[in-house]
């Protein structure tokens, strides 16, 4: 192509997977160190502590999420509102496959400690880490492949 | 023409076809002919494929 533009290759969903991944481990690391916190002094932990934790969770991630979109957005102005072309689809593909093996793999480990007596908040808790580190292997991948290039 | 230009003829993003050139990643069959049709030429002048030296058994 005889006009080159710059090779500034970092696509708005790489930006966005990014932003994902930091989000999910603030909010995931201060889920994970305030419940394992309780659960080491308590015998259970209780309902309601997991049910705002939760939403403190969610609430934390959903205002990354915003926040991250607008500044990626405003960073590729004009790309945020594409839908995905051949290249995103085939990555968030390949992501999804390595990101569900890591979902299931937990969630395995979560049902075999079952049979050794976990305590029920222990269970939601690899519950919670099945769903968390899924998405994270999920984000990882996307954006090792958007920057080796596919 | 530019990288911006040609993602715009084919419906891709720059930054799949800057993978493209850069030969990160092969496009659809669909996209190749798209790209073709773009620079009003043929696949072959294009994209080069060389196949593999397979070693007979």
């Amino acid at each position: 192509m005889h006009n080159r533009d710059n090779d500034k290759t970092t696509t708005f969903r790489e930006k966005m997977a990014w932003v994902m991944v930091v989000g999910l481990m603030i909010a995931a690391g201060l889920y994970f160190y305030i419940v394992l916190n309780i659960s080491a002094s308590m015998d259970q932990v209780p309902k309601p502590v997991f049910a705002g934790l939760t939403v403190i969770f969610i609430v934390i991630l959903t205002v990354f999420a915003i926040f991250g979109a607008s500044v990626a957005a405003l960073s590729n102005i004009g790309e945020a509102d594409l839908p995905m072309d051949e290249r995103d689809k085939l990555i968030s593909l390949r992501a999804t496959r390595l990101s569900s093996i890591a979902t299931v793999v937990i969630l395995i480990m979560t049902m075999t400690a079952y049979f050794f007596d976990a305590r029920s908040s222990d269970m939601l808790l690899g519950i919670m880490a099945a769903l968390i580190v899924g998405h994270l292997v999920d984000y990882i991948t996307q954006i090792y492949l958007y920057r080796r290039g596919a | 023409m530019s990288q911006a230009a040609l993602a715009k003829a084919i419906g891709v993003t720059r930054q799949t076809v800057i993978a493209i050139e850069k030969g990160h990643y092969s496009p659809s069959l669909e996209s190749a002919f798209r790209i073709s049709r773009v620079f009003q030429t043929t696949l072959e002048d294009v994209f080069g494929w060389e196949e593999a030296i397979v070693k007979p058994v």
